[in-house]
């Protein structure tokens, strides 16, 4: 009896791996044959299961206007998208449109993985997006990707802060250095921090209206006049201690802005998410203005369609039909979201205000729309600068050398790869 | 005939049994570690990204990491590192110790210390963030305690940031040695106690002449892991500071992690690993040769 069932399990063992591999290699097989429809396979970041009745929607309605089409859906989260993607364009079995930040979109445009839009779209569809955000996807001149939603920063203020030490609430700053010296004024007179801004190139440099990188992305020119000058200017807050010398993401900044600990804070348009629950008086005593700066920095999803996609006439189609100026309509009414698009922000929806912070949230980030700006940089080389750039400015080191460096470092790493 | 017999005696044989048993384990270790631990040697000498194609480079990624400064500070911070080796075994060994003993509720501070173990990475890592902010629970206290004089910030100047990173290690490490020792601790007889006590040995004597050398297997073992894990550091720098202020608390898995996946360069990513694959082979080996030698 033991013998036999000795060899039992070793040949059972044996048969459901084979099966199970078997069965593996045979699935895609037999859908491709069994399926003679077409079929779009559409990779998102982080949607499911919030927004499935609204995808849902969109999907019925342009498999309605394509016969023969549908459409596959699936999600992964932001910190594993790329290395999906990566994979299945290596394994030959890339999506057909895939959801893409302006990172991204470099970063795998400049390995010529992504297909030129512009072979594919119409002069009255691209002129259909906010330039600087459509612009941003450009990539050696190729458009690698179709702006989808965004969303942009606004200044978050705790009124009632201002209100107990005695500062108006009626007159805000309208200019970065207004802005600066305001926030200064404020932690001289609470002892707070008056402001939370991340020590982020991006951010810094791109709401001054100057570049990360040379046209090509061949190199890195943040060490310019210019770019010295705002960067002195940013590290008076943290010499004053105006603003928290931490790393701040958008958790640190919702932990400080809701235990009253910095009276503004410059965050995107669902960062009232991380307060109004968790600290119902601070979202009470919240107004917010548009950012004061000569830019807006936006953060846009983009779509974009690999080179490796079956049928990339359809991929751009399906693309084109999810970023159109009323899908887009929808998707802002459904997600609180913003559109790229020119035309949705025409609509009432982003015209009036029904009184609540999110409704006057969305106005003021409506408002800077028009100098939206995208500014792409590589996960790994934004990683790298900013971690030397907190070191300037956390540690009061010079700007000028401290710069110098990092763009010696990283144009010398560029021209490795 | 007489290879049926022999075929078929195996097939009863305890190694079949053993070799069934095995085999799908086997299978999955050689899909997903030994062939992309093998593949990653020809890999080191090219140019690969994923998408188009792979080039040879011949010795071009490792010439590139010796003049690399990040990675040179990153290996130095890796190093660094094991630092929190001796910490996390002395403290493990003593409260396996500790908790060794007959005492009322001991199960339940056993649980409490090994609570660190599972809790996740990236939840704790948040949470210590906050208790090391500038406005935190830490400062609070020390500053309470006057201890210092002005609030420090910890995870954002370069001369505290990486200490504070190797502390949350040791917190987190220190429940999952205990356990190794507290299973070695339990194997030993109570007799040998019992007969040092007799001779009137003290608790120290009893620990550090009975109680080390007996665990000595369980010493060597935590050690190689530990150290290990050390170099190899990630969730910690990853979750809290992305290797920053500067290159302060960048690890060598770290820098690896951006070459690879977020620059796809994976060429010189795989010769980054295997770099460091011979460093801890070293540490490793001296480990060995430490322990054999006493």
């Amino acid at each position: 009896m033991r013998k036999w069932d000795k060899k039992k399990i070793i040949i059972v063992s044996l048969a459901v791996l084979g099966t199970a591999v078997l069965g593996a290699g045979c699935g895609k097989q037999q859908a491709a044959g069994g399926n003679a429809q077409e079929t779009i396979e559409f990779w998102t970041i982080s949607l499911q299961p919030t927004f499935n009745d609204y995808f849902e929607t969109l999907f019925s309605e342009f498999e309605k206007e394509n016969p023969g089409v549908t459409v596959e859906w699936k999600d992964y989260p932001k910190d594993t998208i790329q290395e999906k993607l990566l994979t299945a364009i290596a394994s030959g079995n890339a999506p057909d449109v895939v959801n893409v930040n302006a990172d991204m979109a470099l970063t795998l445009g400049k390995k010529n993985a992504l297909a030129n839009a512009e072979e594919y779209i119409s002069d009255e569809v691209k002129d259909s997006f906010f330039e600087g955000i459509y612009e941003a996807a450009r990539v050696d001149g190729a458009m690698t990707a179709l702006p989808w939603y965004t969303t942009i920063p606004v200044i978050y203020i705790n009124e009632a802060l201002l209100e107990e030490a005695g500062i108006p609430t009626d007159n805000y700053p309208s200019t970065t250095e207004e802005f600066y010296n305001w926030a200064i004024d404020i932690t001289e007179k609470t002892g707070l921090y008056g402001t939370a801004m991340e020590a982020n190139i991006r951010e810094i440099l791109g709401s001054a209206g100057l570049p990360v990188f040379n046209g090509d992305y061949t190199e890195l020119v943040i060490n310019t006049p210019e770019a010295v000058k705002v960067i002195q200017q940013f590290q008076k807050l943290y010499d004053t201690e105006a603003n928290p010398k931490e790393n701040l993401d958008q958790e640190a900044r919702a932990q400080l802005y809701s235990s009253k600990q910095v009276v503004s804070v410059y965050s995107g348009t669902t960062f009232v998410n991380k307060f109004k629950t968790t600290a119902p008086d601070v979202y009470e005593n919240t107004a917010v203005i548009p950012v004061p700066f000569k830019s807006n920095v936006s953060t846009t999803m983009y779509l974009s369609v690999p080179q490796e996609s079956k049928n990339r006439e359809l991929a751009f189609k399906f693309a084109e039909y999810v970023a159109s100026a009323e899908s887009q309509l929808s998707f802002s009414k459904t997600a609180n979201t913003l559109p790229s698009t020119k035309a949705t922000v025409e609509d009432p929806f982003f015209k009036e205000s029904d009184g609540s912070l999110e409704a006057e949230i969305k106005l003021s980030a409506v408002a800077s729309l028009t100098k939206a700006v995208e500014t792409p940089v590589p996960q790994h080389i934004l990683d790298k600068v900013n971690r030397d750039l907190q070191d300037i400015l956390f540690n009061g080191k010079d700007v000028q050398a401290g710069l110098d460096q990092i763009v010696e470092e990283v144009n010398k790493q560029l021209q490795e790869q | 005939m007489g290879k049926m017999k022999k075929r078929k005696k195996w097939l009863r044989s305890e190694a079949a049994w053993a070799w069934g048993m095995m085999l799908p384990g086997l299978l999955v270790l050689t899909v997903f570690v030994f062939w992309p631990l093998i593949y990653s040697l020809p890999l080191a000498f090219t140019d690969y990204s994923v998408v188009g194609e792979m080039k040879f480079v011949g010795t071009k990624n490792f010439e590139r990491a010796f003049s690399d400064p990040d990675f040179i500070a990153s290996l130095t911070n890796s190093i660094q590192y094991v630092l929190v080796v001796p910490v996390i075994q002395m403290a493990s060994m003593a409260f396996a110790v500790a908790l060794n003993q007959k005492i009322r509720g001991v199960k339940v501070f056993r649980t409490l210390y090994y609570f660190p173990v599972v809790t996740s990475t990236v939840a704790v890592s948040i949470v210590w963030s906050w208790l090391f902010s500038s406005g935190g629970l830490v400062n609070q206290l020390l500053l309470d305690a006057h201890i210092i004089s002005e609030k420090v910030n910890w995870l954002s100047d370069d001369s505290t940031a990486l200490w504070v990173l190797m502390f949350i290690t040791t917190w987190k490490g220190v429940g999952y040695y205990m356990v190794i020792y507290l299973a070695g601790l339990q194997s030993i007889p109570g007799e040998l106690i019992e007969a040092a006590r007799i001779d009137r040995a003290g608790t120290l004597q009893i620990f550090f002449k009975i109680l080390v050398p007996l665990l000595k297997p369980q010493v060597v073992m935590c050690s190689l892991l530990s150290v290990m894990s050390a170099i190899k550091v990630f969730d910690e720098p990853f979750v809290l500071t992305k290797g920053g202020p500067g290159n302060s608390t960048l690890t060598a898995s770290l820098y690896i992690y951006q070459n690879g996946f977020q620059n796809f360069d994976f060429g010189y990513a795989a010769a980054l690993s295997l770099i460091l694959s011979v460093i801890i082979l070293f540490f490793s080996l001296l480990v060995n040769a430490y322990n054999r030698r006493k």
